[in-house]
């Protein structure tokens, strides 16, 4: 049984990050209202498409009418971090809760994955991602409420710069989770990191160059995967 | 707006649920994963400054040197910080 002392420590954590996540919520839900979205569509996109970067990354992607196809294959390879926290977020405690367990997966996020702990008992590990994903849910639908309120010729005037918060938050958190993978290679010095990393994003540009912003994620990802494969990053850690 | 439901709910399924079930019966490589996430994560900021850049190129350019300071900084002060260097250059620099 967890002690209620460390029921607290969880709780009070949660609530934390769910108070950070409010002002990015409330964003989402601004910059969706001004491309016409209703609270309602809102709501269903954050209730059942859960996921804060996929969501602005479809927002983004859609507003520029990128294919389905393309929106699907880069949302996909956003959330596949998801796979190992899914297959790591249980314990044998959690047997004979095949139902629930689907339904709980759906509300991990980076978030409650980094806060639950994972021999807790299964009802807390719900409460936290619950309120993770309720603050989030809530903040999404306020932002577009918020939206509303905001005067039309605000809009007007500003609309070209509407956008550029979703692009920022989405190049912050890219920035920073490649910030975590130099840092956490110690196989490599830091110089030939940088190069590396440098290496693959011209890789990414040429791509991008050549065959266009909209196809050019699936050649963009398989080569970067190929080059870092190449130069054997992260393979003297994992043996 | 339906579509873009489906597609994230599909994805979920896909990344959270079905993992879910299959518990720790199966292990997908570390390393594998390291690289799939740098790959991304390389590629979304790529794709985050030229489409941007391709519209407002110098204050994109702008905007994205203030990140490359701030985003070991908090998230939010970084957010804020690139998005006025973007709306204020765009407003005072006529290039």
């Amino acid at each position: 049984m967890q002690p209620e002392s460390d029921k607290d420590t969880y709780m009070v954590q949660a609530m934390a990050v769910a108070i950070g996540l409010f002002p990015i919520g409330l964003l989402f839900g601004i910059v969706a209202q001004q491309n016409h979205w209703t609270w309602s569509d809102v709501l269903f996109l954050s209730m059942f498409g859960f996921s804060a970067s996929g969501q602005f990354f479809y927002l983004k992607l859609e507003s520029e009418q990128a294919s389905l196809a393309s929106i699907f294959f880069v949302v996909l390879m956003l959330n596949i971090r998801y796979v190992p926290m899914s297959l790591a977020a249980w314990n044998s405690l959690d047997s004979g809760k095949r139902l629930l367990r689907i339904v709980s997966a759906h509300f991990i996020s980076d978030e409650s994955f980094a806060i639950e702990p994972k021999m807790s008992h299964f009802p807390m590990r719900i409460q936290v991602r619950a309120i993770i994903f309720a603050a989030w849910i809530l903040s999404t639908v306020l932002g577009v409420i918020t939206g509303q309120l905001i005067p039309s010729e605000w809009i007007s005037s500003s609309s070209q710069y509407l956008l550029f918060p979703a692009t920022a938050i989405l190049a912050i958190l890219a920035a920073k989770r490649i910030d975590h993978a130099i840092n956490h290679n110690d196989q490599f010095r830091m110089s030939k990191k940088l190069m590396l990393i440098s290496g693959c994003a011209s890789f990414s540009i040429s791509v991008l160059y050549v065959v266009g912003k909209d196809i050019f994620w699936i050649p963009g990802i398989i080569g970067v995967i190929g080059i870092l494969y190449f130069f054997r990053w992260g393979e003297a850690q994992h043996d | 707006m339906i579509e873009g439901v489906g597609l994230l709910l599909l994805i979920s399924i896909i990344v959270r649920v079905i993992p879910s079930l299959v518990g720790t019966s199966i292990r997908i490589p570390q390393r594998a994963i390291d690289l799939i996430s740098i790959a991304v994560f390389v590629n979304m900021f790529v794709y985050c400054f030229f489409s941007e850049a391709s519209k407002e190129a110098v204050h994109a350019a702008l905007a994205f040197a203030v990140i490359l300071i701030l985003f070991r900084w908090n998230l939010l002060v970084t957010i804020f910080a690139s998005t006025l260097t973007f709306v204020l250059s765009a407003h005072f620099l006529h290039l």
